[in-house]
Formats: C-alpha cells, structure tokens, sequence
C-alpha cells in the first residue's frame, strides 16, 4: 500500500524527471537513495562502494525512465536496477568463487531459529563476514526474496548451484550466530 | 526469549533500515547526467519545433493569398479591358472631331466598318516671307488584329480589329530669294477606329469620365493654339505635333491615375504611342535624307 500510495503521488515528478528536468531527478533521487544506499549495502562491503554502485544505479534510472510502465511500483523498479547493478560491478569484479558439490541435506534447518534479535549492524557485519559468492545468493534468496530460478537466470548458475550457496551460507551464519550468542551468553 | 526466525527478522530489519547517502553523491550524478543528457538541449526543443511550425504557416499562407490576389487581378484586366476596348476610341475620336471644328480645323471623316478621321490642323501663309525647302509626306499604318478571349469557359466574341492609318503630310515651302516664309503645313490623320463586337453591356460611368477628362485635354490644347495665334507667332509643325503629344500623355497619365488597379492595356497604348512616335520620326529622318539626296541626284544630272 505505501509503495503504491509513493507511486500514485509521484507520478508527476518521475514525468518531469522522464525528461530531464534535474530538480525533479534530485527530488526523486533524495526520496529514494537512503532505500537503495541500504539495498546496495547488502551486496557491497562498504558504505562507499554501495553508494558508487547506488550512484551508476541512479544513472541507469534517469537514463532509462521512459521505459517504465506504470503497471509496477516505482520503487520496486528502482530496487530491481540496483540490485542489477550491484551484481554486475561484483561480476566485474570477478568477486563471484561458486562450488556447487556440497550435497544439499536439511539446508532450511540450519539458521531457522536464533536465541537473540539482532540489530540490523550486527546482521550486516555476519553477512558481511560471509564469502562473496554464499553472501550474494543468500541476500537474494534469504532477505530479497528471489526465487532459486531466478537466482540462476540472474547470476548465470544452475538452479542446485543457487541452492548449495543458500546452504552454505547458512551453515556459515549459524556457526557465526552461536559464537556471537556465546559471547554474549559469556559475558553476561 | 523465544527462538527467532533469524532470516524473517533479518528481512524486517533491512526493510526499515536507510543509509544516507554523502553529500556529494546528488553532485557526482549530476556530472554523469550532464555529460550523457544536456538539460537545456530538452528544454529547446519544443520551441523550436513551435517557431518551425509558425514559419511554415506563414509561407504557405502568403503563397496561399498571392495566388488568389493573381487569380483575382487577371480577371478584373481582362474586364477592364473589354471596357476600353468598348468606349474609348470611338469617344476620342467623335470628340476630337468636334473641338477641332470649333477651332475652324477641317476634319474629314471616313470610315468603312470603322471610323476615320482625318485632320488638316493649320495651313498659314505669311505674305512677306516666302520660303521653299522641305516637302515630306510620311504615312504610317498599322493594323492590330486580336484574337478571340476566352473567359471563365464562355468565349467572348472579341473580335477586336483595329485598323489605324496615320496620314501624316507637312508641307513646307520656302523661298529665300524673297526672304519670305511659306508656311504651309497639313497634319492629315486618318485614324481608323475600333470595330469591337463584345457580348457585355456598356458602362456609361466610364465613358462619361472619360469624355470630361478628353474635353479638357482638347480644350486646353485649343486654348494654347489661340494663344499662339493672338500672339502672331509662327506656328511651326513641330509646335503642334509637341501640343498634342502632350495633351495626348496627359490623357494617358489620367486614364492610368484614375483606375485604382494597373490596366495593362492602358500601360502598352503608353508604350505603343512612343514606340509610333519614334518610327514616325525615323520616317520624316529617312524621308528627308532620301529627299536631299533625290535632288542634289537630279540637280547634278541637269548640270
């Protein structure tokens, strides 16, 4: 609902922006890069190179803003070309090491419940801490909500490489939680 | 604590998380904006595509209205001319006719199928000086003969014939041992009119118009012929034929005044009444050399 009220009362500015007036660009780029700065970040291991990515992804967006149609949200468009972005600089990159040969068993159970909520800074530091190749497929299937067919047309992978990173990176995580939960247990 | 779905939780924080960009990021994207789509060169263009479109209205709406103003003003020649062609040699004539009797000037007549006219202007003898040089004679004719007009589909039988024949005879005689002049000069004009055979009705507004200005011009040329004469001058051939070439301009330069629209067939009558004039001239030229030479011939033989 919000999504879709942003995207009704926006209308006019994204015309504007559609054909280059730069104060309604900046307009919508103020409204939505604090969005997308935090969806870049997810993918990217600083802050900075989130907000270079997050710039090039703005780039694409005024470039490209006549080919949206009004049947998506706004927003979700944007969120679509940023992550592009973000794997497109990571191929660049060459960040991407997938080793899909791990037999997939149980996978879901492994981080499927945690003692303590995290704070969003701690959730991206485990995440962060994650080798590239798990970190991305996780983000994708684990917090954006990809789907495993996806994943694979998106990143170029088999559908089972996609779901062996997915379990990988949650073997990872849990390992990385129970420590993290011990050393609060620990210390309190 | 209850256990936590950590993938749902994490999802949950990440949807409510921001990160503000730096400063300058809206300043670097800017740049890239700039370099690849120039703002201004948007903003032109709509008015440049709507003083396009102003101009090429503007020219097809002159050339539009210059077509219909061309269309317009040769029908209104071509009825201006069937209107001359109707009233005014006739009335010039008949005119000139009648102004000259009352300046005791003998006028002949004679017309077959057309109206003739000629004219023995001034025939003067001065007793004391007698004076023989010159005798010449010139006749200039020429004939126009027009086609049919065909108007708006419907032919106008315009079968416009004008024949006019020029009589011109001067006469001079002198004789230098008396040391008297005889002046005798004869201006014989025989004009023959228009014989015109229009479908269309009179307009007598026209004719009236130009029956007055003719009066005028006739009278004040009569007036200055009187004034020569009251003043015993001599009046040469040359004063004359000078006093009615330019009362004859005159009635031209009014005829073309008085239409508001540019008569074509007034304008070349201006042109052809010179361009007679000239030959005219060259005529009298070839005529009185040919004359001189005849004679000297003639004279050198007898001796």
């Amino acid at each position: 609902m919000k999504l879709i009220s942003l995207h009704k009362n926006y209308t006019k500015l994204i015309a504007k922006s559609a054909k280059g007036d730069r104060r309604a660009q900046q307009q919508l780029f103020e409204l939505f890069s604090p969005k997308m700065m935090s969806v870049c970040r997810k993918y990217m291991k600083s802050k900075e190179r989130a907000e270079e990515v997050m710039i090039g992804g703005f780039f694409k967006v005024f470039t490209n803003l006549n080919s949206f149609k009004d049947q998506g949200s706004f927003e979700g468009w944007i969120r679509r070309i940023m992550v592009n972005e973000c794997i497109s600089q990571l191929r660049k990159e060459k960040k991407f090491e997938f080793n899909d040969t791990f037999v997939l068993e149980n996978s879901m159970d492994h981080v499927s419940h945690i003692e303590t909520e995290f704070e969003v800074e701690e959730i991206q530091k485990l995440i962060d801490n994650l080798p590239q190749g798990y970190r991305t497929v996780f983000v994708l299937y684990a917090i954006e909500g990809y789907k495993h067919s996806e994943i694979s047309e998106l990143l170029n992978i088999s559908e089972s490489t996609s779901k062996t990173q997915v379990f990988k990176a949650r073997k990872l995580l849990k390992k990385a939680i129970e420590i993290q939960e011990n050393r609060q247990y620990g210390t309190n | 604590m209850e256990p936590t779905n950590f993938e749902q939780h994490s999802r949950e924080k990440f949807e409510e998380r921001e990160i503000q960009p730096s400063a300058g990021a809206w300043g670097k994207l800017e740049q890239m904006l700039d370099e690849a789509q120039p703002e201004k060169k948007k903003t032109a263009f709509p008015w440049f595509a709507i003083a396009a479109s102003f101009v090429g209205i503007a020219i097809i709406a002159t050339v539009f209205f210059n077509r219909n103003t061309t269309e317009e003003n040769k029908f209104v020649e071509q009825e201006i001319n069937s209107e001359i062609l109707k009233t005014e040699s006739p009335l010039r004539d008949n005119t000139i006719n009648n102004d000259l009797k009352e300046v005791n000037e003998s006028v002949a007549i004679s017309s077959e199928n057309s109206v003739e006219e000629e004219t023995e202007l001034i025939e003067k003898k001065t007793e004391s000086k007698k004076l023989r040089t010159t005798e010449q004679k010139s006749l200039i004719a020429s004939k126009i003969k027009e086609t049919p007009v065909v108007n708006n589909g419907k032919v106008l039988t315009n079968n416009y014939k004008r024949e006019s024949v020029i009589a011109y005879s001067n006469v001079q005689k002198t004789d230098k041992s008396d040391d008297s002049k005889i002046i005798t000069s004869q201006n014989t004009i025989a004009q023959s009119g228009q014989v015109l055979n229009v479908s269309e009705g009179n307009n007598t507004d026209s004719k009236t118009l130009y029956n007055s200005n003719l009066d005028n011009q006739v009278d004040a040329v009569i007036a200055q012929v009187n004034q020569l004469k009251q003043d015993n001058k001599v009046i040469t051939e040359n004063d004359i034929d000078a006093l009615l070439m330019k009362a004859q301009q005159e009635l031209q330069l009014n005829r073309i005044l008085d239409n508001k629209k540019v008569d074509a067939m007034a304008l070349l009558g201006d042109v052809e009444m010179e361009l007679n004039h000239s030959l005219r001239d060259k005529v009298f030229f070839a005529l009185g050399e040919g004359f001189d030479y005849l004679k000297s011939t003639i004279v050198s033989r007898d001796d």
